[in-house]
């Protein structure tokens, strides 16, 4: 299951585990009619393999909830073996004039929004028998450490992606029959 | 319409200051790159996915714990 599936990253990976035998890939969107949306079902299916499409915004507290319900209900998908937060945002600027709500929304979607992904996909990963793996698309811009390495003005996102690394490794560590890990891309 | 961009691309740094880090072509990565003075970042998503792919794919505990390393 992946969140949220347009474009760049997303897209790609959807892609990719399309492309396999035997996947049932449940995507993730914010608008289940939006033009990229629909051209999601012209990607190549590997043989047995499907895509289920889902609305999930990262910012809401119901939508994870509601689509993991509609999985049960509607698609008889119990079972979730694999899970990726991707979504996230990127805005820069210096510290000194971020704007409040720019940072807030940074927090709400990069760090927050995963762990709502958690939340509501956490009783299905239970479910499986295939190693678990709860993944989220980070960044080493989330690095404490790394941080005076680089002069640029990603101070919200880093702070975001820092504090998802945080949680990420908390909920590895919490649930030991989970493997949950944050990944920088590049 | 959407109210933030759509999806995400994460950052790195290797054309900024460290070789082992690297930014994604996509929205937000080519972005990034721009502000470092490059047209485009220098990871395509082709070499991107299967790395992704792998780590996910191999839940071995000391492989994830060497990433956190890394990530972290």
């Amino acid at each position: 299951m992946y969140s949220d599936m347009l474009t760049g990253i997303g897209r790609a990976l959807l892609a990719h585990y399309l492309s396999q035998p035997n996947n049932i890939v449940v995507a993730g969107v914010r608008d289940l009619k939006h033009q990229t949306t629909l051209s999601l079902s012209n990607l190549p299916l590997g043989a047995g393999s499907k895509l289920i499409t889902v609305k999930i915004d990262s910012v809401s507290d119901t939508d994870a909830a509601a689509a993991i319900s509609t999985l049960q209900s509607e698609y008889n998908v119990s079972v979730l073996d694999v899970v990726v937060a991707n979504s996230g945002i990127c805005r820069w600027a210096p510290i000194a004039e971020v704007p409040i709500s720019e940072l807030v929304e940074h927090l709400n979607v990069n760090a927050i929004g995963p762990v709502r992904l958690f939340q509501a996909t956490r009783p299905l990963l239970q479910r499986s028998t295939k190693n678990p793996r709860f993944a989220v698309i980070s960044s080493v811009a989330g690095s404490v450490a790394e941080a005076p390495a680089f002069e640029l003005y990603f101070g919200a996102y880093g702070a975001s992606k820092a504090t998802i690394n945080f949680l990420t490794r908390k909920i590895h560590f919490e649930n030991e029959w989970l493997t949950a890990l944050p990944l920088h891309p590049g | 319409m959407c109210t933030y961009p759509v999806v995400a691309v994460t950052i790195g740094w290797s054309s900024y200051a460290d070789p082992k880090y690297s930014w994604v072509q996509t929205d937000m990565g080519n972005a990034a790159a721009t502000v470092v003075g490059k047209e485009t970042a220098d990871i395509t998503l082709e070499e991107s996915i299967p790395g992704i792919v792998s780590l996910v794919s191999f839940p071995h505990e000391h492989l994830h714990l060497y990433e956190w390393d890394l990530a972290c």
